[in-house]
């Protein structure tokens, strides 16, 4: 641990401990302070649960998919470093998920309530499975055998394929049931949760160059599928006379395209891809408010009887969901340093 | 058995009388009202018109609501009725994201309906049963339809626009007016097939 890793884990620190109390508020008192009303029933707390748990079931995916790929050769410590943060992504998205919930204290009716077709239940039992399986890795139980490190793989990417497509089924019925959206949103939730994780993971083993190799194309490769997916939308919106609002993430996701077939094409300095990633990771932030909150989700008025005298109100994030995103965040930055700190100190 | 209604648009003069009933009949929180009355226009200037369509849970027969409810808190009854049950409620609003129709309230916090007064007995009485933190919606006065009454709503309509009764039965009311007069519900082509009809005004 560096002076400036020291600096950045306390900074993370306090801010985990300022943001934890507004979820603590969300979890004891409710959401009676909150910018959610009937019109906006999901907001900031379900943007952050859907971008925060992308990543980590991206990353585990990739992950697993290089345990694969690469045998016996994968970098074995910088992966259990990967599974912490991944393991920090997915309990920072519970986090938020439970503050966002109107009976927290319920939730565990989500395991006995006897739906296992519903995607909320699918969403939850894939999430607590791939919690145990990135705190298995982040231990290291298992990582000096093949053959377990195999297996580890294999479930994880089952299990993390599973929990991207329940994201998908979320908001399927909402789709089902007149809203507007891209027809594309089940395929790019699960490229961009594979998009996002993959920009996590470059960044992670950029000192690694044989993981390098192989995860720098796959961030280019699906830097490409996700532009072309969004631009698709938006071609496909225009056909049935509707628009699809994904203009910043078309935006961001061309940048961080341009940028890695620059970086690709020159072999210019690493920081260029290294931009393109974070980009990548802030327009998968960007897609979940623009897939879920805004406009193309309000009701179709082309019916058999129009209404179009509401107004359409707008949401406003409170100041006490703004403070459990960062506490989302600033937890993804403390859970590895806490664990690189045990691991220096005990071990 | 399927309890379902009709509305005749063309009888509906937006008094919001049954929105009026319904708040009385449920005590529904400050609001919050599970029986709306939608206004849109028609025409272009000069001939325009204003109408009003109410807008009630149109207890669907295939609710997307239920599909999606994790822990089995919404129910649909063997007479048709859409609920939820609080109790078993985790207010996770999958349900809200799902609905069409508008029909479902989150109850955020239950306040007073005066400001600065405390719940009034009438409301301490008749809210016992609503839990913040929970999805609530309009149960169709199931209560007053099983003691062999009208929901709140069509019994109160001054314009005698609403109609009640069993859409099984081939040879109620209800059915007779729907085929003769070509009542339809709203949006049919979601497959949730309500259990509202509307005679086009």
């Amino acid at each position: 641990m560096t002076p400036l890793s020291w600096g950045i884990f306390i900074v993370a620190a306090v801010v985990f401990i300022i943001g934890g109390l507004t979820i603590l508020y969300h979890l004891v008192f409710g959401l009676d302070k909150t910018g959610l009303t009937d019109k906006y029933p999901w907001g900031l707390n379900i943007q952050g649960f859907y971008a925060l748990s992308s990543f980590g079931t991206g990353l585990l995916a990739m992950m697993s998919a290089l345990v694969i790929f690469m045998g016996a050769a994968f970098p074995v410590e910088i992966f259990r470093l990967g599974a912490s943060i991944a393991l920090a992504l997915l309990l920072a998205g519970i986090f938020l998920m439970g503050a966002d919930l109107g009976k927290p204290t319920r939730a565990m009716k989500i395991a006995t309530g006897g739906r296992p077709n519903s995607p909320l239940f699918i969403d939850f039992v894939t999430l607590i499975v791939l919690v145990i399986l990135s705190l298995i890795l982040t231990c290291g139980l298992g990582t000096g055998s093949a053959m377990g490190m195999k297996a580890w793989a294999y479930i994880t990417l089952l299990i993390a394929v599973l929990c991207m497509s329940a994201h998908t089924m979320l908001i399927a019925p909402r789709l089902a049931a007149g809203f507007k959206g891209s027809p594309f949103f089940a395929m790019e939730t699960v490229i961009l949760a594979l998009w996002g994780g993959t920009a996590i993971l470059a960044v992670m083993t950029k000192n690694d160059a044989a993981s390098n190799e192989i995860v720098l194309p796959i961030l280019t490769v699906l830097s490409a599928i996700a532009l072309i997916l969004a631009l698709s939308a938006k071609i496909a919106g225009s056909l049935a006379d509707k628009k699809v609002h994904n203009g910043a993430f078309v935006g961001l996701a061309l940048i961080a395209l341009i940028l890695m077939i620059v970086w690709d094409l020159t072999a210019a300095s690493p920081i260029i891809w290294i931009v393109a990633a974070v980009l990548a990771v802030i327009a998968v932030f960007v897609e979940k408010c623009e897939s879920l909150l805004i406009q193309q989700m309000h009701f179709m008025t082309d019916g058999p009887h129009q209404y179009d005298l509401e107004t359409k109100p707008s949401y406003k994030p409170h100041a006490t969901e703004i403070g459990n995103l960062l506490c989302g965040i600033a937890f993804v930055v403390v859970l590895p340093y806490v664990v690189i700190i045990i691991r220096t100190f005990l071990f | 058995m399927r309890f379902g209604m009709l509305i005749n648009l063309k009888k509906c003069i937006g008094c919001n009388a049954c929105t009026v009933a319904c708040k009385s009949q449920n005590a529904t929180p400050a609001g919050i009202n599970f029986n709306k009355v939608k206004k849109y226009e028609v025409g272009t200037y000069p001939s325009v018109k204003l109408k009003h369509m109410p807008m009630p849970c149109m207890h669907c027969a295939n609710p997307t609501c239920m599909a999606v409810c994790p822990t089995g808190a919404t129910q649909r009854s063997e007479d048709g009725f859409v609920t939820v049950d609080a109790n078993k409620c985790i207010g996770c609003r999958a349900c809200m994201t799902g609905c069409p129709y508008d029909a479902r309230h989150f109850l955020f916090d239950i306040k007073p309906y005066y400001e600065g007064q405390d719940f009034t007995p009438f409301e301490q009485l008749k809210q016992k049963d609503y839990q913040k933190g929970t999805v609530i919606k309009c149960n169709g006065c199931m209560d007053r339809v099983r003691a062999g009454l009208e929901p709140a709503c069509v019994h109160t309509c001054i314009a005698g626009a609403r109609f009640f009764g069993d859409l099984d039965d081939p040879n109620s009311e209800i059915n007779h007016m729907i085929n003769s007069q070509g009542a339809t519900p709203f949006h049919p082509e979601l497959g949730t097939q309500p259990s509202v009809y509307y005679i086009q005004g």
